[in-house]
């Protein structure tokens, strides 16, 4: 199953790609970690890359951004190859890979000074910009050999948006990071996309995570990409469905059959019916039911989520992660 | 610059002074808050006060006095670059790997600056590194030259032997000459920590490496293995031990013994050796660089 770039919206189609990968491949030996890899990122985007831990992300971004060369493939940024216009192609870049990496013996802010004029000159004002976005502004003195997990992985976020890029490349932002950490960096790249308007590749294992904030996804498995798309198309209403607790479930099967021809409920187990909710209206199905003499003790409506579509294009168990 | 002009110059397009410059200043900032850079000059600064002290209390019990702050300069110099040189090497180690040690090449080589770019950056500031070491050396040398005997002229028994200003421009010679076989050994540090991981593991090979070509030279000859030696002396691999060249031709100066000239075969057969060895592993280091995927 591959969700072709073709099903895009009308927008993504008019607009130069940010990032378009084609045929990437690479190897470690006898293992191949990259598989003729196709990626394509739209302006605007939060692109969510999400596949299980060794599937291939962290591989692909370092391939991105030149860490690592690739055996086959190219990469192009902003329409610039990454090969052979270097300079070019990551000038509008801002990464964070993996981990965060900082000079422990520097504070936040040296550390930020030093790296953010490779790129271009950054005023201390726009350090102090980027260290308030994230909310380190009063630690911005204090040595990084002191600061917590989460701490630096908001100095690495605050790192990659210091330039101004026109991309961001986030791989695992939330690793490491406790419920709350998760929270406070999922609400930042909230922030960041609407504040910043900028595009924003994200790579995670996380699925819920990615659910939250993405509006697209390629989803990665075994160094190949099985399916990529707009999340709202990739879930699709179609795929919704809905879970009744009534009494007398299988007369109350058979009555919807006759009642709504196509509904076709099933029953999953006892005193429950589950059902595709094809777009219908769930009160008009619970008045019948009521009506017609059944006793409706809950009605649940479900959404088809990204774990459920993983483990349907991989016959995986969810519990990889 | 045609678009196609653009592309084929690949790793070298966009090349600026400007950037270049900024980069060997982040360099030079960052290196010199970590302390064990901090520390490795303050540990130079220490051998050249000790060795200072000795120098003078030693040429005091034998009676013999350097009659010049000059000539006390190039005493000190000869037997401080001799322990400082190993130091200095291990500090080169860290310009590399303190990257790979923290995972920062990362961030330096995801802000569009090329491998080459920052590798030659690195070289510089190893340059720079090494002048500053050869300055504590002077500086001190010739402060405590001043202390003990005053930078005037050297004379023996009221009879000038050279004026002060000769005394000079052969130090400053023999300085510049100096710089080739550390500027040598800057190449060996910075191959050697571009396969490193960490800090520690450039530094542990890269004594190795040094303990090895500093010995290279000595070993065969002490065994009494002759072997092709009058082809190529065995002096040739040990390039480290170059260092002394140019101080062993200085150290004539205090002794009375004019030079004639620096061009002698002794000089052109270090800067022969040391430049073979610095173009094999500058080259080396800049390939292994570029070809290196970094899994950081």
């Amino acid at each position: 199953m591959h969700f072709s770039p073709s099903s895009f919206n009308f927008k993504y189609k008019m607009s130069q790609p940010v990032l378009e990968v084609r045929g990437l491949s690479k190897r470690f030996g006898e293992i191949s970690a990259v598989a003729n890899l196709d990626l394509t990122i739209y302006p605007g985007d939060v692109y969510g890359f999400i596949g299980p831990n060794g599937a291939g992300k962290t591989t692909t971004i370092r391939m991105i951004l030149g860490l690592i060369h690739s055996d086959a493939g190219e990469v192009k940024i902003f329409g610039y190859d990454l090969k052979r216009d270097y300079r070019r192609a990551l000038s509008e870049i801002g990464a964070l890979v993996e981990s965060p990496a900082f000079y422990p013996f520097l504070s936040g802010y040296r550390n930020l000074r030093l790296f953010g004029d490779l790129s271009r000159r950054v005023s201390r004002e726009r350090i102090f910009q980027v260290l308030e976005l994230v909310g380190l502004s009063r630690r911005a003195h204090h040595r990084v050999r002191g600061y917590s997990q989460g701490m630096r992985q908001r100095l690495g976020i605050a790192l990659a948006l210091l330039h101004q890029p026109k991309l961001l490349i986030l791989d695992e932002p939330t690793n490491g990071l406790d419920p709350q950490g998760i929270r406070e960096v999922r609400n930042l790249i909230r922030r960041i996309s609407q504040e910043e308007k900028i595009t924003i590749f994200l790579s995670s294992h996380l699925l819920g995570e990615m659910e939250k904030v993405c509006n697209r996804v390629g989803i990665i498995y075994r160094g190949r990409l099985i399916a990529e798309g707009d999340v709202d198309e990739l879930l699709g209403k179609e795929q919704d469905w809905v879970e009744v607790q009534v009494q007398d479930t299988e007369s109350a099967q058979r009555f919807l059959k006759e009642k709504f021809p196509g509904l076709n409920p099933e029953i999953k187990k006892a005193g429950w019916l589950e059902f595709k909710k094809q777009d219908r209206d769930l009160a008009e199905i619970n008045q019948a039911l009521v009506r017609a003499g059944f006793k409706v003790f809950s009605i649940y409506p479900h959404r088809r989520t990204l774990e459920d579509l993983f483990v349907e294009l991989t016959g995986e168990s969810a519990d990889v992660y | 610059m045609s678009i196609e002009k653009h592309i084929s110059l690949g790793e070298f397009s966009g090349f600026s002074l400007k950037r270049f410059l900024l980069l060997v200043r982040t360099e030079l900032v960052k290196l010199f808050s970590f302390w064990l850079i901090q520390g490795g000059y303050v540990a130079l600064l220490g051998i050249a006060l000790i060795a200072s002290y000795l120098v003078y209390h030693i040429e005091q019990a034998v009676k013999l006095a350097s009659g010049s702050g000059y000539a006390f300069a190039i005493g000190l110099l000869l037997r401080g670059v001799d322990i400082g040189a190993p130091i200095l090497f291990l500090m080169m180690c860290v310009i590399f790997s303190i990257e790979m040690n923290y995972g920062t090449l990362k961030n330096i080589l995801t802000r569009s600056v090329t491998r080459i770019e920052m590798m030659l950056a690195k070289y510089f500031t190893a340059w720079i590194m090494i002048i500053l070491a050869i300055g504590i050396f002077l500086a001190v040398g010739l402060g405590m030259g001043a202390h003990y005997y005053g930078l005037g002229d050297l004379t023996e028994d009221g009879y000038l032997l050279f004026p002060r200003s000769v005394m000079f421009k052969e130090l400053a010679i023999a300085l510049l000459f100096l710089m080739v076989p550390l500027v040598a050994l800057s190449s060996l540090a910075m191959f050697i920590s571009s396969f490193s991981s960490t800090m520690g593991g450039a530094m542990i090979f890269g004594l190795i490496a040094y303990l090895f070509f500093d010995l290279l030279g000595i070993i065969p000859n002490n065994l009494g293995i002759k072997i092709g030696e009058h082809f190529l002396p065995y002096s040739a691999f040990g390039f480290p031990t170059q260092r002394f060249v140019p101080l062993y031709i200085l150290d004539d100066l205090p002794a009375g013994i004019p030079i004639q000239s620096w061009w002698v075969w002794d000089i052109q057969k270090m800067v022969i050796i040391c430049g073979i060895y610095f173009i094999i592993f500058f080259s080396l280091s800049l390939v292994v660089v570029k070809k290196r995927d970094f899994t950081l």
